[in-house]
């Protein structure tokens, strides 16, 4: 029992530990509306949804973990925060793939925005966690341009490519398309902040910005991207009443 | 979103991070690699002015051009006459020409308050640079500009000159959403892409941030809309005839821009090139802000 107590310690002045617990409690609740919602949506949209409460799922788990590896250590839970990743961001662009499939969306599109968002990940996942002592900009440049390429592959993809021509079939999906397609312009903006943050990055060098500054704008904008991705499919799933009927 | 947005921003994200390399080779490349492209596409994008203007036949082309080279000519007399006229003037037409071109796409109607918008738009831009890369320009200007008090006055008071563009810039967006000149998705877009422009001058040299937003978000953007509308009135076909329309007045005025250099070098003159490169482009922006605007109210 107070082995437990011990872990639930939230220091008060540490808004950091704060969001890491306000993050795993909103994206559980969220888990569990979207599996509940899942069951008055639409055939169509089922999947769709399912997908959803994963990504929130897993990331609540992961975030399960992440806080008391924080409270506990104070540092930077970088290794399950890229596991945890590695899993919710490909399901992000597989929602993609979900929206704009009946509008014709081929499984060639959704394994280039799956590659697109693992090359983005591993690539940051090496320039972060492999990052020598003490900082190397060299090191940080290069993994962080690597990275990028595969954000702004899925950020064109979104905005002009694929995913943006087929979503003009329905006015419905076209705009929650273009809303998904402002989280990745802004929302996802967010991470590299947080990779140009580690030592020898360009803001850690720039502004002296450390690690622990930017578990706060990842936990904020963890939240934020996946639970708003998944209020997007819900809101299509819904929109026009009653969802059985709405998008027969 | 445009194509052009898009790449500024996909190139700023990419490149951002170069700022902090410290190596006297990369600085180097950046200044050969900014001034080729500043100079290419910058001089480009007003290489067809003579087609936008319409004209209709070979006197008429001939008595354009004869035009535009007085019109700028004269204006290089205002530099030697008085340098600081020159320089305001310059000043309010890009502030006006960077403004329209950036937001008539967004906002297409022509009346006053629209116009008015530009002009915040491009202030708020000129001001972002000045008050952005403010340490970098003193030390140019102390070399090269003491002859421009106006130039150093801004300077000295580009915070100043920053908060009020900003503040007239924000309250005139805003209005335009409320007036229903611009949509509010655009709003946002424009909020993001000030954003973008802001956090580039701000961590970039000044080269590398003014070439960012120059030659991608300023040129780029006039030569696709250029394209746009020449292709679509059937005037040229394919991106390579676009090219070969570009060429003669790109080639033309990049020659003439070297003997202007060959010849300020040869016969020592004492003007520095920095100086002498702002002269050049004010002279050509001059005319080049007219005909924009006669084309944008004219293909709009």
């Amino acid at each position: 029992m107070s082995t437990l107590l011990n872990v639930l310690e939230i220091p008060k002045d540490d808004p950091v530990a704060f969001t890491f617990f306000t993050g795993y409690m909103a994206m559980f609740a969220a888990s569990i509306f979207f599996f509940f919602e899942r069951g008055r949506a639409d055939g169509k949209w089922k999947l769709s949804l399912l997908v959803s409460g994963l990504i929130t799922g897993i990331a609540a788990v992961h975030y399960y973990y992440m806080r008391d590896y924080y409270v506990a250590t104070g540092e930077n839970p970088t290794a399950l925060r890229y596991i945890d990743w590695t899993l919710t961001v490909p399901l992000m662009c597989v929602e993609f793939y979900l929206l704009t499939k009946a509008a014709g969306a081929t499984k060639g599109l959704l394994w280039k925005l799956i590659i697109a968002s693992v090359w983005m990940l591993v690539f940051g996942y090496i320039g972060e966690a492999f990052n020598p002592e003490g900082g190397d900009t060299g090191h940080s440049v290069m993994y962080g341009f690597l990275s990028t390429l595969g954000y702004i592959y899925i950020l064109y993809t979104a905005w002009f490519g694929e995913v943006a021509k087929l979503s003009q079939h329905d006015a419905n999906v076209a705009k929650s398309v273009r809303i998904l397609a402002w989280f990745v312009l802004v929302g996802w903006a967010i991470y590299p902040i947080g990779y140009m943050c580690m030592p020898g990055g360009w803001l850690n060098t720039a502004l002296g910005w450390s690690s622990s500054n930017v578990d706060l704008f990842y936990n904020i904008a963890d939240a934020i991207n996946k639970i708003g991705f998944g209020l997007v499919v819900y809101s299509l799933a819904f929109s026009g009443g009653d969802s059985k009927t709405a998008n027969a | 979103m445009s194509k052009s947005s898009f790449i500024f921003i996909a190139t700023a994200f990419l490149t951002l991070p170069l700022a902090e390399i410290e190596s006297s080779f990369y600085t180097q490349v950046e200044v050969v690699f900014c001034l080729v492209l500043i100079a290419s596409f910058g001089i480009a994008h007003g290489a067809i002015d003579n087609h936008l203007y319409g004209f209709k036949n070979f006197l008429g082309n001939l008595r354009f051009i004869g035009v535009y080279i007085l019109v700028g000519a004269a204006f290089a007399g205002l530099w030697f006459i008085q340098a600081s006229l020159a320089f305001s003037i310059f000043m309010i037409i890009s502030a006006y020409h960077f403004g329209q071109s950036q937001l008539v796409e967004e906002i297409e109607d022509q009346s006053l308050f629209p116009r008015l918008v530009y002009s915040a738009w491009g202030s708020w831009l000129l001001s972002a640079f000045l008050f952005l890369n403010q340490e970098e320009l003193f030390a140019i200007s102390l070399n090269d500009f003491e002859r421009l008090p106006v130039f150093l006055w801004m300077l000295e008071n580009s915070f100043q000159l920053f908060l009020l563009s900003s503040g007239v810039l924000g309250i005139l967006l805003f209005l335009s959403v409320f007036m229903g000149f611009l949509l509010k998705s655009s709003l946002l877009l424009e909020l993001y892409q000030i954003a973008i422009i802001f956090i580039v001058f701000y961590f970039s040299s000044t080269l590398w941030g003014f070439t960012l937003y120059f030659v991608i978000l300023h040129s780029g953007r006039v030569l696709q809309q250029e394209y746009s509308y020449l292709a679509d009135g059937k005037r040229v076909h394919g991106v390579w005839g676009f090219i070969k329309l570009l060429s003669p007045f790109t080639i033309i005025s990049l020659v003439g821009l070297t003997i202007i250099v060959i010849f300020f070098a040869y016969f020592d003159l004492q003007y520095s090139y920095s100086l002498l490169a702002l002269v050049f482009i004010s002279c050509l922006t001059v005319p080049h802000s007219w005909v924009m605007d006669r084309f944008y109210q004219k293909s709009l």
